[in-house]
């Protein structure tokens, strides 16, 4: 009777620890990878869905009138007629805006992982970027006084 | 898991490429370069180089594809509206880029393993990548910040190139034509 | 898109590790119902988060239209929309339904792909910089490393938009109007991304999360005044340049209505615009809480002891003062000139912006912050 009475809490134990395996292994699963992803894909899904169910159901609800030739001239002056194409050259200064841009958007980035570095840098970090920005406002002052930051004419 | 999603992001970076190619018109073809570059950049996240990955949004989606924008608006762009879809060159870019996929493919697909980041090696974050550039004493130490510097000196010199290109165009623009130029 | 959260060796865990799980009566009850899966409670609460979120940008979308309207009125002595609801609260929701049953027009001269790609793209950008906004410690979809700079490289991709779609329009006034809001954004994110970074500098965190718990305590701890000057010059430059990031006066040129008509959305109608309309306004919440967060303690109570107001009341009454704040600039300032907007900001903010971050990096190399 003992003997039967502790094979049978063995057995017991033995079931219980093979439940706790099977629960461990649940547990074990890695989500990481997906508990990564996951929030931001329905994000970027959300993010395509609402403008797109927006104008879907516009769609649907709206009514399109007949188009005529004067509705579908784009809109200048109240006059018939479109003077010229909007295909217009732009000044070059525009060019000098985003290529002026480009270089301190550059700039920038290469900034951040300084920033986020400094605590641990201290005084030398310091320098880095003194050495850096006397460089770059060497070129600013070029701009300065070559007359390329003046913008009226 | 992961790899799913690099599959999507170069199934979107191709299709956009192509279209990118077949536009007729400069600024479309620009646009599907932006949606290049985001999907490379989501690729970049993938590989756990997720400052490369904004930096490509911000640097190339934002500013470099801008510039490009620009470049179109203010050179006249009403004539390329019929810009021709291919050239004589095309047969001959045809082939070669086809070869080109196909070993790319072969190549991707025999290495799925390595589509994703290895989880071991070191993130490219912004705090790593600012330890291995601004690390001036120690074992650490790389000195990488002489590279740094000398990216400087690379940023002054396209600034100088930038006003001086761009202040011969000007001057010879408002020689040529006074009246052209919307400010 | 691109901040996958797996820890690595040599990175501590926390930098790039997603926010810890919601505790709330919800969350708990969820958890509760889902028993030992807790992978499921997990997504059912993620995805209630997203819904919120989205539910967040549209909601507060109409509720900026309705104040814009109300505090435009009380300004001039008006009194404004009255009769829909109380004090005109229903207007937006009138506004958008007209909107929606509104035609949509398609002049025969636009480029067909970009005229119809954009009105998607600032709507996009805006629900994804909210995802990275701490609303309190759990209150936040994502806690990236890179949160600050992710927010500015979205609002530069819908500077993009406005582009394209002034082009795709092919009408004189779009066009006018977009290569102006595009070489105003561009210059001002300039100054834009150098006060992020002084933000940076001065609290020596990277993620959101840290860099509001780095103003714990006493409203003196909001970097706005501890960091002696810096802090009030670097949020000053900060509402400066959003102002002109968001195209809002005293420097909307993009749309400047006297001289353009309706800028670079002259040719868009029906709910095409209304996009370009609402994304404007989550953007500019989105704005207004970038500058709660990095200056003015984010979710955190100016006193501990009105701790017992829960942390996203908080955020929303310093992200709806400045709100308020940029609302009082458009009646104050009269609009620039294009060539003052980028003198300003070409000789003076982004010099200005570049010194104070040196000083920022000075006060902290002196152990002052």
């Amino acid at each position: 009777m003992n003997a039967l009475w502790t094979a049978l809490v063995a057995a017991q134990a033995d079931a219980a620890e093979v439940a706790v395996e099977v629960t461990k292994q649940v547990e074990v699963v890695d989500l990481s990878a997906f508990k990564a992803v996951f929030p931001l894909t329905v994000l970027v899904l959300i993010a395509l869905a609402v403008p797109l169910g927006m104008m879907a159901l516009s769609w649907l609800l709206r009514r399109n009138n007949p188009s005529n030739p004067e509705k579908d001239l784009p809109y200048e002056c109240g006059l018939r007629a479109v003077v010229g194409s909007a295909d217009e050259r732009f000044s070059v200064k525009f060019y000098l805006i985003a290529m002026l841009f480009l270089v301190f958007d550059l700039e920038v980035a290469f900034l951040y992982p300084w920033a986020v570095q400094f605590k641990h840098g201290g005084w030398g970090m310091l320098g880095v970027l003194l050495v850096f920005l006397v460089m770059l406002e060497a070129g600013y002052l070029y701009l300065y006084r070559k007359g390329a930051l003046d913008w009226d004419d | 898991m992961l790899t799913v999603y690099f599959w999507l992001f170069s199934l979107i970076a191709v299709l956009c490429g192509f279209s990118l190619l077949t536009a007729r018109h400069p600024i479309s073809a620009a646009v599907s370069l932006i949606g290049v570059m985001l999907a490379i950049s989501g690729i970049y996240g993938l590989l756990d180089a997720p400052f490369l990955g904004i930096a490509q949004i911000l640097v190339y989606a934002g500013a470099i594809m801008m510039l490009v924008v620009f470049v179109i608006m203010v050179l006249n762009s009403a004539k390329d509206r019929t810009t021709p879809r291919g050239s004589s060159y095309s047969w001959i870019g045809l082939p070669l880029g086809a070869l080109m996929s196909i070993v790319i493919i072969a190549g991707v697909g025999r290495s799925a393993e390595a589509l994703t980041a290895d989880p071991d090696a070191v993130q490219g974050t912004a705090q790593n990548i600012g330890r291995s550039l601004f690390t001036f004493s120690g074992d650490a130490a790389t000195g990488w910040y002489v590279l740094f510097e000398v990216v400087g000196l690379v940023l002054l010199a396209a600034m100088v190139g930038a006003v001086v290109l761009a202040k011969r165009s000007l001057s010879s623009i408002e020689a040529d034509e006074p009246a052209e130029g919307a400010h | 898109m691109s901040e996958p959260a797996v820890p690595s060796a040599l990175e501590p865990a926390s930098a790039t590790e997603t926010v810890a799980a919601p505790t709330s009566a919800i969350a708990d009850w969820i958890r509760d119902l889902c028993g030992d899966q807790e992978w499921l409670a997990w997504v059912v609460i993620t995805l209630i988060g997203l819904g919120a979120l989205a539910a967040l940008a549209s909601v507060s979308a109409m509720v900026l239209v309705w104040m814009e309207r109300k505090v435009s009125a009380h300004m001039q002595l008006r009194l404004g929309p009255m009769r829909t609801g109380w004090h005109g609260a229903l207007q937006p929701m009138a506004d958008g339904l007209k909107l929606l049953f509104k035609e949509g027009l398609l002049p025969r001269t636009t480029d067909l792909f970009s005229y119809l790609l954009a009105p998607f793209i600032p709507m996009a950008t805006a629900l994804l910089a909210l995802a990275v906004i701490p609303f309190s410690e759990t209150w936040q979809l994502a806690d990236p490393e890179l949160g600050i700079i992710y927010v500015a490289a979205l609002s530069g991709m819908s500077v993009f938009a406005i582009l394209i779609g002034s082009w795709g329009s092919n009408n004189k006034y779009s066009l006018l109007g977009g290569m102006r809001a595009a070489a105003q954004a561009l210059s001002y994110e300039i100054s834009l991304l150098l006060v992020l970074m002084t933000a940076v500098l001065m609290s020596g965190e990277t993620a959101m999360q840290a860099i509001v718990q780095s103003q714990e305590g006493y409203f003196w701890n909001w970097w706005l005044i501890r960091a002696p000057g810096v802090g009030f010059i670097a949020f000053i430059a900060f509402i400066i340049s959003a102002t002109a990031e968001l195209n809002r006066a005293p420097f909307d040129f993009a749309e400047s209505e006297s001289e353009l008509t309706g800028g670079f959305h002259t040719e868009y109608a029906g709910m095409a615009f209304a996009m370009f309309f609402l994304a404007e306004y989550v953007h500019l919440l989105v704005a207004a809480c970038l500058g709660a967060v990095l200056f003015l303690g984010g979710y955190l109570p100016p006193v501990p002891a009105l701790a017992f107001i829960p942390g996203p009341v908080w955020l929303l009454v310093k992200a709806f003062g400045l709100v308020f704040l940029f609302m009082w600039f458009r009646w104050t300032f009269p609009r620039l000139r294009i060539d003052q907007l980028l003198n300003l900001e070409w000789k003076f903010l982004m010099p200005v912006a570049l010194l104070n971050l040196l000083a920022a990096g000075a006060l902290r190399g002196w152990g002052w912050l």
